[in-house]
Order: structure tokens, then C-alpha cells, then sequence
């Protein structure tokens, strides 16, 4: 028998992972006799044993690539390779010598502060790349047939594997039989990698044919809208070197040291700088660790703590006047009659009225100028373009008065900054605030005079906040307001965070360019609906909004059948997705609401969905229930090369493979370019969308094509690029041009008087939107959880604090549930890969897969592959839900036992690991349950009451959505270009004369679906028969604690 | 048995075998600083993709990282052995009849969870309170935890070494790495029990005890270890723990003088203290202690733990030791900040160095400059009206 390279290397990937023999553990215990070696601490006589391990770390050759998950961070790596398999990864280096790889970040011209980068994920690929969940290729569901889709047999079906051409004849079959083209749908995770040659042809396929094109981004709750309420920007995030210049940081609800790994040093270096960090959680987090005072907080609370410190802010006069009036609308006018910004053509003869339709308005003095009181006590006209030193007065940030209109009818105002101080004055004193948060006064009040003092703040917030329904935007105001009245924005150091998500691809901003080529664009859909509505079944709009729209008038929108959406958001795009193809994503793992995801989006029988294609690496959940799968390539096998940039570093990076594939895989360029090239055989000239599908994708398919020309074309036509030579980056990264290195969010507003992307041109904190003040939400305030709160739901805590929610004192469910994103795994990435998975599974992942004295309920990992055969894997670990000592001694639980979690959208069956960093139910309201985000069914045991269930973590979550963020009042800054200077630009810029724009935005501005608000309850399931804790929790362990272990010791001794 | 100098202890103690007359003038040693460390465990999977990946290898982590107080690679390993000696006594002078050290053999159970207690916690809930750590005030975490990274100490006085009855482990004298003779080693185990950090290991599948190499292959080219090189969190620095004030420039432009270690380790302005320097063994893995963990544990963990203070660390008492030294490490003066911006600059060992007012340099030992950059990046503006940061 002989066996093909290929098979060689699969097998040899497949075997490497295997439990130790036990027997062989008791190993000799004779010694027998041997010269002796005069004295090894000196001298050894014969050292050529030593090639053994020259001889491992032996190889043959250098080559690099990069990783480049949802971390949102990209490191370049070496890969070692060895018989052309890389045998391991190492991270690069500043001008190495003997140069090995790319040359290092130095061509990217930073300094050796950046060295090194790349985590354990990263030194991971290779092994990811041999895993046994690989999908090794195209299959399609037996169950399944064009005209009959049969959705029940998904995640049920076996698979049959198919050719490449039967697979994408299949969909282009699909395709050019749709009625309606907008009901191709290209569904991907992350915005900014995979740009070209992966999901992003899948986007310009989709916006050639007329499709629709969605992401997880925003109803992943990843988007936080305050940042667009306040700034009219998707989200200010700077370089992660600007973060060691802060004097003070103040980080709440955001695990940093676990989900930015790359530089997260940055931070940690503030310290040895003389920089303080004080951390707001419920729960020890991790990152608490890294602060200097931990602020412990009731979950959910979140904005009143910053509407608190902002109280003492305002209070003992701490605020910059002169920064307030100059980049805020504190010291504009609002009437108190309408709640609207008082406008100069109301006031002033000879100002003219703005237009009315939200069409025209785009730029400048379109939504009229403002009016604030000037120093001598006169009304002064403000416009949109007068901020920073060109503002016009001194304005007074405290006035209130009645001012006559043109009209001859009077009128009562206040300055934005009155209504915000009146409100925060009477409902946040630090007392009020302690009831609500139970952070101590005290303390609240010593953090705000120290950070008010320190002379960089910087603050943080993150995915714990933003899926908070209320925090997302509330929290996020809040911070603003604080960080404006401390002129914490647009310097180095200085700032309010979030990095929540691989959304910030307005850096490649010739993007437009390959993705929406020749004006064609995808329609931006709105997946929250999707998921929310579009089942056979429906939910009831009310449960999904938290009760918010009984008042709000819902009527269908767009392609909907179905009641879903408030008026006045036209630019909520609606389409079923009727082939849903999804790229670079594990959507059934990640999605929220899973269980009625599942049955009412998925398999239901009236589903619209009649063909659902998974392009992935890995036999994920997502593919298990695909109608078809197709296998792509590991980012070690690519053959062509793509583009990432990120958020918190300047860098673009270019991957390539490193090795042959050893599958019969395709990248998702390729198979999306075989699908246009069917689709022009398929669809008549008249009836497609552009002359030739194949056109735009020649460069996969020409014998001579070459793809780097799609991305030297889009590098020519954006601002941060143009210069960079795609040759280039063979060599390694290189720097995007940017207005500042490193890249500090508004700087030009602040050091240039540029307006911000709002109608006022200033960080607007009283909203006029009609939905805001509808929903009473137009000024900075707290409200209490649509669901996870003790007290009256949905409301501010004067009227909440006197209720109670009633499924939380009725109905018992008292606790949070805790999905925070993990550090071994990105998202579902790396979720089977051996190493990783038994870190992630903590006291319960072993290399033993099922060792003695260890009763596993999980069953064996298996990936089914063609004709019924499956693909087993050892179960290496498992998932867990950490709880507190005292809520688990409650329900007669210890480590390693099992739990039922269950709420009122799913439940689920884990094992419990007690953890005192947990927050208890003795603190005052919601005990915590904390989960990593991101395991797979196969992590979970089956539930013998309901052994054929939905397993995953996402069972018990919702999708709640905002009827606040869908409006199309709203005005920011679209994804790509800068209005302010979109004229200075050269006319072949991509972006070359961007406007503002209102409404719907795909990461801009959207509603989030929220999921942190849900209540749940836990019981004991199983009792198991192995508990780590028994090790932890003897004397011994108290006498180490307390430092007392050795008798007679420095420290204490025995007693 | 002859009597070894134990300058971390400030005495002398028993050990098996009479040390060399002079120290090397080259010898490895690292320092951590676990106040940057994350717990990526980046060291960790750098270092098993690079030694031990192979059959019989699974379960071994030569470089792990631990959650005081709750982790333990193997379980447990240090406790064990902390209550079976008493205050003052060495491994050695803790042998039982017939053995030249004291330890235990790790279950095979203990070995199987790396991440044991990975990210836990100890402590109450501060209900109603708030948790803060200002060393001014005396206060630390009441509730606490902190990521100690662990690997082979190559120790002065190693005590696999010492227990091999085979004499198949050595200390090479080029560079006083600790080696495990592959070849000669015929799996008696007395180095796993021996050794007080659990780090050599055995392989049922071969029969034969491995140990951590201190990436030689690497060090004999110039670069520094794996675990060190990997460290995302910028938290290592590796070099020539011997090279003291007086030793020469090792060539072209680079000063002479101390190793950027050496000063962390030597100077008046110790920083770095070594982990359970009372098990004897002199380990040149030397750690920069947390400064929000209460410093009676640390006592524990990271001084000789003797009521009577010998060695010549500072302050009156060891709990006075490690108080000082956390305040050197919370507020480090220009001079260490200067060092820990060399801490995961370059892969290149860094022999010597220099701090000036605004920059850091480091030279590798042939006295070629591989490290220079500022303390801080200027920030650099882009001059024009078409620039922006919101393109
Ligand atoms: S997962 Fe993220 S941080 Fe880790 S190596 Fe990959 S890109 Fe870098
Ligand atoms: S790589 Fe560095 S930061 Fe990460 S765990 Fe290891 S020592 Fe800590």
C-alpha cells in the first residue's frame, strides 16, 4: 500500500493527539550500575546526545503568513516548515538576522515597543489545520433537493459528497432561478479581513447580482450606538500605543487581557508609568487583577455609575468650560416646548430655514444653524461649521430663559448642558448611585475627583456593556459626557473605547471600490429581523423589544410579511433570505435565541430559507445543519493572498498559504468566481444585473489572472493606502497613512476645528431625534433591564426602585447569565483544536480523554463526513458555568457536578465549576452565572429529559432589539470617507465627495439584539465523582493561602 | 556531604557535589515580570509546539502558567512540599534515609490538568465594599489571584542533578544549562521526584525522563528562549544572569558593565526575587511579585520564608524583602523602566545595555546593537488638509 503525501500528512495531524498509557506509567524502579560521571555539576564527559534536540528543532525551510480571526487583532507569524509541513509557528522580529520570514513590523515604521506579536491561537494553526472536524469536501445533504429543500433533515441528514462543479452548479442553478435577486443573501462575521479573495468576493458577487449582504456585527450587539448617538462615528478606537500614555484608566465590563491579546501590553505598561487603572465589574474578571481599585457593580447598572461620577464632576466644578463649549452642544439651546435644538432661523430674521426632507440634508447648515447665549447675555447664531476656536461667543454653558421667535410666540430654553446638569443633579448623587449599583459612594466620589485630576484619562468599555439593552447606548452617552467635560477626547492617551468587533474597515478606505464595483451595491441587510421574525413562526414583537413598542406603532416594512418594524425606518432593508450563504462564520453556534433560531429560521417547514451553503474549515454547527458544505482551505493552505486591517494597531497585512492543501478545499474567491462563471452560462444576457458575472471575478479564473491587481487597484483608490505597493507586502506588514500615528480618534475636530459627524457638528448629548424623545430618551439617564433586574423593568430608577420583577421574585429566575468572549478560542474558532480546547475547558480539560475516576457525560466528538461516515475526535474537554460558593451550596452543587440553566427561551445542561470570583445573589440582586463564549454542542452533555434538544450555550439567550436605534433620523459619518474633508480628497478616492448619511447602516447604526439582559435559574443535574475543589480545600490549602505553610516560617507557622 | 554557599539563603547547606571554584562567566537566567503577564500561556504553547509534541509527550508542559493560588502543574506541587519542610531546611537537608532529596512522585492524575484552576479566584465577595490595592497605604487585594509563569529554573544547585543516581544530568559549562542525558537515562525517576518544580518529566512511551532544555540550540545561536521570545505580554527578559558590574564589554560599540538581568537581580535596586529560593536549589528564574497580592504569600512563594533574615536582600525581615521590592516594581525608577522596555524588543540575547534620558539601547553578545528604541513613540502628524483618522 502506498500512501499519498496528502493522506500521510492527514494521518499523521489526525494521530497526535492520543491518551497516555497507563500501564506504562509504573515505570522501573531498579538502578542499575553505570560508570559515574566524576561530578556533572562541573564537567560532562560525552555531550553528542545534544544533536537529539538540535535535531526537533531542526528545519527546512522559513515561510510566514498571518492570523487573522475576530480577535480583530492579525499577527504576522513564521511557520517552521519541516517536508513541507509546518511543524510550529513563531512570532517575528525587528530586523531578525538570519532573516527568516518577513523582515518584522519595522517597515511598518514603528518602533521595537510592538515586538512580538501573536498568541497561543496563532502558534495553534498548524494544529488547527490537521484537526478532525476538518471538512475535507464538498458535500451535499442528502435530504435536500432544489425544489423540495425538505429543511426538517437539517443537522439530522447524512451528507453525500459531491465534485466542486456539482456543488457550485448547484447553486448557481439556485441562483438564477431566483424571482426576486435580492433574496441572495452573503452572510459573513467580520468586516475587514478576508477582504478580497474570501468573503469579501462573496460580498461583491452578492453586489453585482443584486443580492443582500449582512453581518454579525451589529445584532451581535458588537456596534455600541452611543458611540453614534454622541459622535455621529461608528466607533472611536485608537492604536493600542496610545493606551500606555494615559494617566488614568477606568475599565468597565471589558475583559481586555483576554480578547486583546497581541497588545495588550500597552495597557499594562501605563502602570509602571505612573498611570493608575480602576476597574468596574460585577464579577472578579480577570482584568481586575491588572487594577489598582475594583469597583464591584450590579449587573446591568452600568450608566449610572458614569452619570455618577459625573455628578461630582459637575458638583465640585471639575469640568474644561472652554473644551465643552468649543466641541460640545452643551452650551446650545433646547426649547423646552418640543425638546428640539432651538435654531437660529427661528430666532433670527435673517437665517434661512434648512430643507425639511431628511433627503437633502447632508452636509453643512442642512439641518440649520443653532443658537446659543453669548457672553454679554445675546442669542448668537451658531453654525454646524463653528466649533472649536471658530465658535463664535464665550457661550454661557447655564442659561435658561424664555426667548420671542420671528413668529412672535415665546418660547422657553435651556442650554444642553442645564438639562443634562438639572437631571444628572437631581437623579445621580453618589448616594442614589450606590442604591442602584451598590459601588460605595466613597468611592465612587474618589474615583471621579482622581480621574478628574489626572491629566490623560482614558476609559474603556466593551462587549459585557454593550449587550446590555440599556448600556449600549446609555452607558456609552454617559462616558461621553464625562470624558467631554474632562477634554479626554483627541489626544494621545486620552478617549473612550470599546473594540468590540472586526468592524473597522473604513481603514481600507478604497474598499468601496472591489466591493461595491461600478456603483453596484448590496443591499445592507438587517439581520436582527432575520432572526427575529423571519421564521415559519413568529415571535411576539413585544417580548423581543422588552415591551419598549406597545406604544410605538409597528407596520410591515419592505419585502416583510410580518409586523416588525417601527415607522420611519424605510432604510431597514427586509429580504428573506432564500439562499443564505454563509462565509468565514459560524452562525447556528453564535447566534442568539438559538433554539428559536433552530426551529423557526432553520428547520422549520415554512421556512423561507431553501438553500443554505456553509463555507468552512470545520464540521461546525453551522455546517452540520447546511444544505450544502463547502470546505475551504486553513489559512496555512490559501493559495491566494488576502487583506486585514484592525481596529487597535496601524498595520495592513497580507496572508498567503504556507503549505499544500491537504483537502480537497477551495477559498471562498475561487468558488464564488465558479459561480459567476456558471451564472453567465446560466442567465441570459438581458436578464442579469451586469454585462458578465465572470468579469469581475477573471482575475481567479484567467490562466494568467492575478488577484493582488484587485487589491493594488483598491489600495490606489483609498487615502490610508495609496502609496503602499501590494508587492510590498510579501515582505511583511506595512503602515496605513493616517492623520496621526498613532491614530487618535477626532484629533482633527480637536486640533483643527473640524465638526463632528452630528447635526450640530459637535458631540451632541440632549437628542432631538423624534424617536428619542418619543421613548423619553432623548437626554442622559439609567434605566433599568428589560428582563434582568430584581426591580421594575424598563423604567428609571425612581419609579423601578419600588417594583419588582416579577420573574425574578415570582418566578425565581435569579440569575445573570454570562457569556463573556474567551481567550483560548476566538469565538467558535480554535473551539476543537487540542491544545486549546483543553486550556479553554479549564479544570476539565485533560489530554486522558476520559480519565479513570472522571465520569464524562459528553459523549465522543464526531464530525459527520460523506455517506454516513464520521470523523471521531477525542473529548479533550468540556464546557463549564461558573458559579459562586454560596449560590452553588444552595442548590447542593460542587465542582465537576452537572447543572440545568434554564430560562424562558431555552434551557441547557453544563458542568458547574465553583468560582469565587463570581458575583453571588448575596450581594443584593442577580447571581452571576458566568460561561465562555463560543463552545460547541459537542462540549455539552445531552439532557436525558430532552435528549434530542438544542445544546449550546446560546440556548437561553434572546434578541432583544431597541425600537431606539431604528430610526432614519439619525445622521453620522457612513462608513467610509470623512465628510469634512471629502472634497480635498483627489476625485479618484473611493470616497471623493462623502456626505453624511441618515439611518441604517450596516456597523454604523442599527439595532444591536442585545442578549445580556435575560434571567435565568440553575438546578443541580447530576452529581459527578471527581472534584478538583477536594484538592484546593483542606487545611494545607488555608495554611498556603495565608502564607503559613512551612512550620516556623517568616510568615506565621503553623497553628 | 560537601557544603555549598547558598547566597540566596545566606548560608551554607548540604549538596551532593562540590560546586566549580569560580562562576561561569556566562550563565542563563531570565526574569518575569508577573505584573505585565496575562496568562496567553503564548510561552507555554510556544514551548510545547517546539520540544514536546511527540508520542508519550502529551500531557507534558514544560513551560506552563499558573493561577495562584488555585493553579498547580502537577496539582498541588508546591504545597506538598511546603508542608514537608520545615522553616530553614533545604530539599536536601530535608532527605529522607537513603535519598539525596526530598520530593514526591506526581500521580498520574495530578499530571492531567494543566489548567487547573486557570483564572480563579481566592477570596470573599467585597459586598458593599470595594477591593484596592495602595502599597502606600499598606493595602493589597483581599480578593486575589495572579498568573505565575513556571518553567525549569536551571538552577545552581539542581536538584535533579543531584538526585540522578545514574549522574546522567549535568549543568553544562558553557552556559549552566541543566541537562538531561537522553541517552543515559534509563527512567528511574529519582530527577521527577527530586526536582521541587515538577519540571523533568516522564515519557511512558519511551521509558526515559525528559527534561526542559533552556532552548540551547537556541542560546548557542545568540537567541533567547522560546518562552521568552513568544511573551505577547512583554513580560520576559533573558541573559546572562552572571554578568556582573565589573565584566567587560563583550565587543565593538557595546559598554561593559552589568547584563540588564543582572541588574534587576544583583543591583542595590533588586527588583526580581527567585521562586522558593528555600527549597535550596538556587533557581535563576527570577520573578517581579504582583503588587496587589498580600505580601504574606508572597513571603511564602518568593524568599528564603525564615523568621531571621540572612541573605542580603533589603529591609529588616523577608516580609520587609518582598514590601520593598513591590514598591519598587509599582513605582520603578527611571533606570529599571529603562530595562523593561528590552523586555520582548529583539529575540537576540541582550548582553549589555544602556539607558539614557529618552532611549534604551541593548547590544547581543558579538557587541552588536540589536535594541534601540525610545521610552515613548513621538507622535507623528500628518501635515495637509486631506488627512484624516476617519477616513
Ligand atoms: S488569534 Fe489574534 S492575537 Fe492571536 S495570533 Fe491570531 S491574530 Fe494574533
Ligand atoms: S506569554 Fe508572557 S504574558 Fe502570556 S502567559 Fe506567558 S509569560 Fe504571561
Amino acid at each position: 500500500m502506498t500512501l499519498s503525501r496528502r493522506d500521510f500528512l492527514a494521518a499523521a495531524g489526525a494521530g497526535s493527539v492520543g491518551a497516555l498509557v497507563g500501564t506504562a506509567w509504573g515505570a522501573t524502579q531498579a538502578v542499575d550500575p553505570v560508570t559515574s560521571v566524576e561530578n556533572p555539576l562541573k564537567s560532562y564527559p560525552n555531550r553528542d546526545w545534544e544533536q537529539v534536540y538540535h535535531d526537533i528543532y531542526d528545519y527546512d525551510e522559513v515561510d510566514w503568513t498571518v492570523c487573522h480571526p475576530n480577535c480583530t487583532q492579525s499577527c504576522a507569524l513564521n511557520f517552521y516548515m519541516k517536508n513541507g509541513v509546518p511543524i510550529r509557528a513563531e512570532q517575528v522580529y525587528h530586523n531578525e538576522d538570519p532573516s527568516v520570514g518577513p523582515s518584522g513590523y519595522e517597515d511598518a515604521g514603528v518602533t521595537q515597543h510592538w515586538n512580538p506579536r501573536g498568541c497561543m491561537k496563532g502558534l495553534t494553526l498548524h494544529r488547527r489545520t490537521f484537526e478532525p472536524s476538518r471538512i475535507k469536501y464538498p458535500m451535499v445533504r442528502k435530504g435536500w433537493d432544489p425544489d423540495d429543500p425538505n429543511p426538517e433533515g437539517r443537522g439530522e441528514d447524512e451528507f453525500e459528497r459531491v465534485s466542486w462543479d456539482e456543488a457550485i452548479d448547484l447553486i448557481a442553478e439556485k441562483m438564477a432561478n431566483l424571482e426576486d435577486e435580492k433574496r441572495f443573501h452573503i452572510f459573513n462575521a467580520i468586516k475587514s479581513d478576508g477582504l478580497f479573495t474570501r468573503h469579501g468576493s462573496g460580498r461583491r458577487l452578492a453586489s453585482i447580482f443584486g443580492g443582500c449582504e449582512w453581518t454579525e456585527y451589529d445584532w451581535y450587539a458588537d456596534l455600541p450606538p452611543g458611540h453614534v448617538i454622541t459622535t455621529g462615528y461608528q466607533t472611536s478606537d485608537s492604536d493600542a500605543s496610545a493606551w500606555r500614555q494615559a494617566d488614568y484608566t477606568i475599565i468597565q465590563g471589558k475583559n481586555l487581557i483576554h480578547n486583546k491579546l497581541a497588545d495588550n501590553h500597552f495597557l499594562q505598561e501605563t502602570r509602571e508609568r505612573g498611570g493608575k487603572m480602576v476597574g468596574v465589574y460585577p464579577d472578579y474578571a480577570p482584568t481586575v487583577q491588572k487594577c489598582d481599585r475594583w469597583l464591584p457593580v450590579r449587573p446591568g447598572s452600568d450608566p449610572a455609575f458614569a452619570l455618577g461620577i459625573a455628578y461630582v464632576i459637575i458638583d465640585e466644578e471639575l469640568y474644561d468650560a472652554d473644551f465643552m463649549r468649543q466641541f460640545t452642544s452643551l452650551p446650545l439651546l433646547v426649547r423646552e416646548d418640543d425638546g428640539k435644538y432651538l435654531r437660529a432661523h427661528e430666532v433670527f430674521e435673517d437665517h434661512e430655514a434648512p430643507p425639511e426632507d431628511p433627503e437633502h440634508q447632508h452636509e453643512e447648515n442642512d439641518w440649520g444653524d443653532f443658537v446659543a447665549v453669548g457672553e454679554d447675555g445675546e442669542l448668537v447664531a451658531v453654525t454646524r461649521e463653528d466649533v472649536g476656536e471658530e465658535t463664535p461667543t464665550t457661550a454661557q454653558l447655564d442659561a435658561e430663559r424664555d426667548v420671542e421667535l420671528t413668529d412672535g410666540s415665546t418660547v422657553s430654553v435651556r442650554t444642553d448642558f442645564a438639562r443634562q446638569r438639572d437631571n444628572v443633579m437631581e437623579r445621580y448623587d453618589p448616594e442614589t448611585v450606590e442604591d442602584i449599583t451598590t459601588i460605595p459612594a466613597d468611592a465612587l466620589k474618589k474615583t471621579a475627583r482622581e480621574f478628574a485630576e489626572a491629566e490623560k484619562g482614558q476609559w474603556f468599555t466593551g462587549e459585557g456593556i454593550n449587550h446590555w439593552f440599556h448600556s449600549n447606548d446609555s452607558l456609552q452617552r454617559a462616558i461621553f459626557f464625562v470624558q467631554s467635560m474632562l477634554g479626554n477626547i483627541g489626544d494621545v492617551g486620552q478617549g473612550y473605547y470599546n473594540y468590540s468587533g472586526q468592524y473597522k474597515i473604513e481603514l481600507l478606505d478604497g474598499y468601496p471600490h472591489y466591493v461595491n464595483p461600478d456603483g453596484h451595491a448590496a443591499h445592507g441587510m438587517y439581520p436582527g429581523y432575520a432572526f427575529a421574525f423571519f421564521g415559519g413562526e413568529q415571535l411576539d414583537p413585544h417580548e423581543v423589544r422588552g415591551d419598549f413598542d406597545r406604544e410605538l406603532e409597528l407596520v410591515p416594512q419592505g419585502d416583510a410579511e410580518e409586523p416588525v418594524m417601527p415607522t420611519n425606518a424605510e432604510s431597514y432593508t427586509m429580504s428573506r433570505p432564500e439562499i443564505l450563504w454563509t462565509m468565514n462564520c459560524n452562525l447556528l453556534n453564535q447566534t442568539k435565541h438559538q433554539e428559536h433560531v433552530i426551529e423557526n429560521f432553520v428547520k422549520h417547514p415554512d421556512t423561507g430559507n431553501e438553500c443554505f451553503i456553509v463555507s468552512d474549515m470545520h464540521m461546525t454547527y453551522s455546517a452540520r445543519h447546511a444544505d450544502i458544505v463547502l470546505p475551504v482551505p486553513s489559512w496555512l493552505e490559501c493559495e491566494y493572498p488576502d487583506i486585514t486591517v484592525g481596529p487597535e494597531n496601524p498595520f495592513v497585512h497580507m496572508d498567503h498559504g504556507v503549505m499544500d492543501p491537504i483537502y480537497d478545499t477551495k477559498q471562498d474567491g475561487e468558488a464564488v468566481a465558479m459561480v459567476a462563471e456558471k451564472l453567465d452560462e446560466k442567465i441570459p444576457p438581458e436578464e442579469r444585473n451586469v454585462d458578465s458575472y465572470r468579469e469581475y471575478f477573471a482575475e481567479f479564473l484567467d490562466e494568467d489572472g492575478d488577484v493582488t491587481n484587485y487589491i493594488q487597484d483598491t489600495f490606489d483608490r483609498g487615502m490610508t493606502t495609496r502609496g503602499i505597493n501590494v508587492d510590498d507586502l510579501w515582505d511583511g506588514p506595512e503602515r496605513l497613512n493616517m492623520k496621526t500615528y498613532p491614530r487618535i480618534p477626532f484629533y482633527s475636530q480637536i486640533h483643527e476645528d473640524r465638526p463632528f459627524y452630528t447635526k450640530t457638528g459637535r458631540m451632541e448629548f440632549h437628542k432631538e431625534e423624534d424617536r428619542f424623545l418619543e421613548l423619553g430618551r432623548d437626554d442622559l439617564d439609567h434605566v433599568e433591564s428589560v428582563e434582568g433586574t430584581p426591580y421594575g423593568v424598563n423604567q428609571k430608577w425612581e419609579d423601578a426602585k419600588d417594583e419588582e420583577n416579577p420573574l425574578y421574585h415570582d418566578e425565581d429566575k435569579q440569575f445573570y447569565y454570562n457569556t463573556p468572549h474567551p481567550k483560548y478560542r476566538t469565538h467558535s474558532s480554535w473551539g476543537m483544536t487540542d491544545w486549546n480546547l483543553i486550556w479553554s475547558a479549564r479544570d476539565f480539560g485533560s489530554v486522558n480523554a476520559d480519565p479513570e475516576g472522571t465520569e464524562r457525560l459528553v459523549d465522543d466528538f464526531s464530525f459527520p463526513t460523506g455517506d454516513g461516515e464520521t470523523e471521531d475526535a477525542p473529548p479533550l474537554g468540556e464546557a463549564f458555568v461558573e458559579i459562586h460558593p454560596e449560590d452553588a451550596a444552595n442548590i447542593d452543587v460542587e465542582t465537576g457536578d452537572y447543572v440545568r440553566i434554564s430560562g424562558k427561551r431555552g434551557d441547557l445542561v453544563v458542568r458547574a465549576m465553583v468560582s469565587e470570583r463570581q458575583r453571588p445573589r448575596s450581594a443584593g440582586d442577580m447571581g452571576q452565572l458566568t460561561i465562555w463564549h463560543g463552545w460547541w454542542p459537542q462540549h455539552f452533555p445531552d439532557d436525558e429529559e430532552d435528549p434530542d434538544g438544542i445544546k449550546g450555550y446560546n440556548t437561553t439567550t434572546n434578541i432583544w432589539l431597541d425600537p431606539l436605534q431604528e430610526t432614519d433620523d439619525l445622521v453620522h459619518k457612513a462608513v467610509f470617507g470623512d465628510p469634512n474633508v471629502s472634497e480635498e480628497v483627489p476625485e479618484e478616492i473611493a470616497w471623493h465627495g462623502a456626505e453624511l448619511e441618515h439611518g441604517y447602516e450596516e456597523t454604523v447604526w442599527a439595532p444591536t439584539g442585545t442578549n445580556r439582559d435575560d434571567l435565568v435559574d440553575v438546578e443541580k443535574y447530576a452529581e459527578a465523582d471527581w472534584k478538583p475543589a477536594d484538592a484546593r480545600k483542606d487545611d494545607a490549602f488555608q495554611s498556603y493561602v495565608g502564607g503559613s505553610l512551612q512550620d516556623g516560617a517568616a510568615s506565621g507557622g503553623d497553628d | 556531604m560537601p557544603q555549598v554557599k547558598n547566597p540566596q539563603l545566606g548560608r551554607e547547606h548540604d549538596y551532593p557535589y562540590e560546586r566549580r571554584e569560580e562562576e561561569r562567566d556566562y550563565h542563563w537566567g531570565m526574569v518575569i515580570n508577573t505584573n505585565r503577564c496575562i496568562n496567553c500561556n503564548t510561552c507555554s504553547f510556544a514551548c510545547k509546539s517546539t520540544w514536546t509534541s511527540g508520542k508519550g509527550e502529551e500531557y507534558m508542559w514544560w513551560m506552563n502558567v499558573e493561577t495562584e493560588p488555585y493553579g498547580g502543574y502537577p496539582m498541588g506541587w508546591d504545597m506538598r512540599l511546603l508542608d514537608d519542610l520545615d522553616a530553614g531546611q533545604t530539599i536536601f537537608e530535608a532527605a529522607e534515609q537513603g535519598e539525596k532529596v526530598r520530593g514526591y512522585i506526581a500521580d498520574k492524575e495530578e499530571w492531567e490538568y494543566p489548567a487547573l484552576g486557570d483564572d480563579q479566584v481566592h477570596g470573599e465577595y467585597p459586598t458593599g465594599e470595594v477591593v484596592e490595592s495602595d502599597l502606600e497605604e499598606g493595602k493589597h487585594h483581599d480578593i486575589w489571584q495572579f498568573y505565575l509563569p513556571r518553567l525549569c529554573n536551571h538552577c545552581k544547585n539542581p536538584a535533579c542533578l543531584a538526585a540522578c543516581p545514574r549522574q546522567a544530568i549535568y549543568k553544562r559549562e558553557e552556559d549552566g544549562i541543566v541537562l538531561l542525558d537522553q541517552e543515559r537515562c534509563r527512567g528511574y525517576r529519582r530527577c521527577v521526584k527530586g526536582c521541587p518544580y515538577h519540571k523533568p518529566m516522564y515519557n511512558p512511551e519511551t521509558g526515559v525522563s525528559e527534561k526542559p532544555v533552556g532552548c540551547y540550540p537556541r542560546i548557542e545561536e545568540g537567541f533567547v528562549p522560546r518562552c521568552v521570545s513568544s511573551c505577547i505580554g512583554k513580560t520576559r527578559l533573558h541573559g546572562n544572569i552572571n554578568r556582573g558590574p565589573d565584566a567587560e564589554s563583550p565587543g565593538g560599540d557595546a559598554p561593559g558593565g552589568r547584563s540588564p538581568i543582572n541588574y534587576l537581580v544583583h543591583s542595590d535596586e533588586k527588583v526580581a526575587l527567585p521562586l522558593y529560593p528555600q527549597f535550596g536549589t538556587r533557581p535563576q528564574v527570577f520573578y517581579m511579585p504582583p503588587y496587589h497580592v498580600p505580601p504574606e504569600f508572597l513571603t511564602q512563594m518568593f524568599t528564603p520564608n525564615t523568621e531571621v533574615k540572612l541573605n542580603d536582600w533589603p529591609g529588616d525581615t523577608y516580609r520587609e524583602s518582598i514590601e520593598i521590592v513591590q514598591d519598587r516594581v509599582r513605582n520603578p525608577s527611571h533606570h529599571v523602566l529603562g530595562i523593561l522596555q528590552l523586555f520582548g524588543a529583539t529575540t537576540e540575547l541582550i548582553e549589555t545595555y544602556e539607558v539614557t534620558e529618552h532611549r534604551v539601547k541593548g547590544w547581543n553578545r558579538e557587541g552588536e546593537k540589536v535594541a534601540d528604541l525610545p521610552f515613548e513613540e513621538e507622535l507623528e502628524v500628518r501635515e495637509g488638509e486631506q488627512w484624516t483618522n476617519q477616513p
